[in-house]
């Protein structure tokens, strides 16, 4: 009986260390999505609902070897990056002059990349796919604060 | 030789000093005894009349020497300072001087010297600015450290002329955020004659890489102001017709 229950506890703190860095990861991405969803709660001056959501198709394609910070480190970071999307929407709405362009999407996508532009070295690129407003956002650099999404947007709107 | 500088920049500073006029014949001894500084303090009183080609030819290589004798190998900070005193006013004298290739090739060649030279101690990027006016080349790879040695130390604005001739010498410099922080801010400086044109040559031969830059400046700008006035020429030929064009670009 004392050598099953040990075997247990061998097992079953392999079994935890094993899955640990996948849990983590879960972790870190719901708190992602969290993020964005609590910036989302924010937009009330547009009149209309908006689909946000983190490009994770995208950031699992990421070649990290290549990227300026490790995968988990940009996680962390980007629970504070995707914070100000949808306060920044509302921000564009609260303007008369930007809310009627914002109300042509339906989707607004917040995406990580590693790929630099040549035609524009900020770091935030805002490109429009049909009723899509992405949000590139270039991995490395400071983390995304109020109002970077609203400046970014305004280059395209 | 300190003297003489004071005596150069007193005369090249007086203006139209015609009082004792001086024949070609003085000029041409002095070139043939090497007394470049002089030349160039007298070639003025030579009569208005009697400049001719010569006489410019001369002037040139006064300018040429003296330029280069200040900068060679043994000259030390106070001769970085002649240049400085000399310069400046021997190309308000002469301002055919600016036009001379051989002239501007030996003043940028004049620049580099003094930029090796000149430690932590010293305004390089000052002396830089002061020497540069009407150079369109350097070695290659130059133009682009003296713009980012102005950039830094002095300001973007004082940046543009080293930008633009780095971008001459090779497109790839437009990709530098120095170029985009340049235009903008000569562009929202109400400049005009030559910087302005600089700015909005460099803008166009750049555009697809400083265009962010300027729709970003263009959002932050005032309605009328200097900058909308400059650069929405340049943005409005870009595809988007973005609120801030319509707002700010009449």
């Amino acid at each position: 009986m004392k050598n099953t229950v040990l075997v247990l506890m061998v097992l079953s703190a392999y079994v935890t260390a094993a899955s640990a860095g996948p849990t983590a990861d879960k972790k870190r991405r719901e708190a992602v999505d969290i993020s964005l969803a609590k910036g989302a709660s924010e937009i009330k001056d547009c009149g209309k609902t908006f689909k946000l959501s983190f490009d994770w198709a995208a950031f699992d394609k990421i070649d990290w070897s290549k990227a300026e910070n490790p995968k988990d480190h940009q996680l962390g970071s980007e629970i504070t990056n995707v914070r100000y999307v949808g306060t920044d929407i509302n921000k564009l709405c609260e303007d008369k002059d930007y809310k009627e362009p914002v109300l042509k999407f339906d989707n607004i996508v917040y995406r990580s990349t590693i790929e630099k532009d040549d035609k524009n070295d900020s770091r935030l690129r805002v490109k429009i796919e049909g009723k899509t407003l992405v949000f590139e956002n270039r991995i490395g650099g400071s983390t995304r604060s109020g109002g970077d999404f609203a400046n970014a947007a305004k280059k395209v709107l | 030789m300190r003297l003489a500088v004071i005596v150069l920049v007193l005369v090249l500073g007086s203006g139209h000093a015609l009082a004792d006029e001086v024949p070609m014949k003085e000029l041409q001894a002095l070139a043939t005894h090497g007394s470049w500084r002089e030349l160039l303090a007298t070639a003025i009183k030579v009569k208005p009349s009697a400049r001719d080609a010569d006489w410019r030819k001369l002037v040139v290589s006064a300018a040429v020497h003296v330029v280069n004798q200040s900068t060679d190998a043994s000259s030390g900070v106070s001769s970085t300072e002649e240049l400085l005193m000399i310069v400046p006013s021997a190309e308000a004298m002469y301002s055919f001087l600016r036009d001379d290739t051989g002239y501007l090739d030996a003043k940028a060649r004049a620049v580099q010297r003094v930029v090796a030279s000149c430690g932590e101690q010293y305004d390089c990027a000052r002396i830089v600015v002061a020497l540069s006016a009407g150079i369109q080349r350097f070695s290659k790879g130059t133009a682009q450290r003296l713009a980012e040695l102005v950039d830094r130390d002095i300001g973007a604005a004082d940046a543009l002329h080293f930008w633009r001739v780095a971008v001459a010498e090779q497109r790839e410099a437009c990709k530098e955020p120095g170029v985009g922080r340049a235009v903008v801010s000569v562009l929202a400086s109400g400049a005009a004659g030559a910087p302005l044109e600089e700015a909005l040559n460099t803008a166009r031969t750049c555009l697809v890489q400083v265009e962010s830059g300027l729709l970003e400046a263009l959002i932050e700008a005032e309605d009328g102001s200097a900058f909308a006035r400059n650069a929405c020429p340049l943005l409005k030929s870009r595809p988007g017709a973005t609120v801030a064009k319509k707002k700010k670009c009449h």
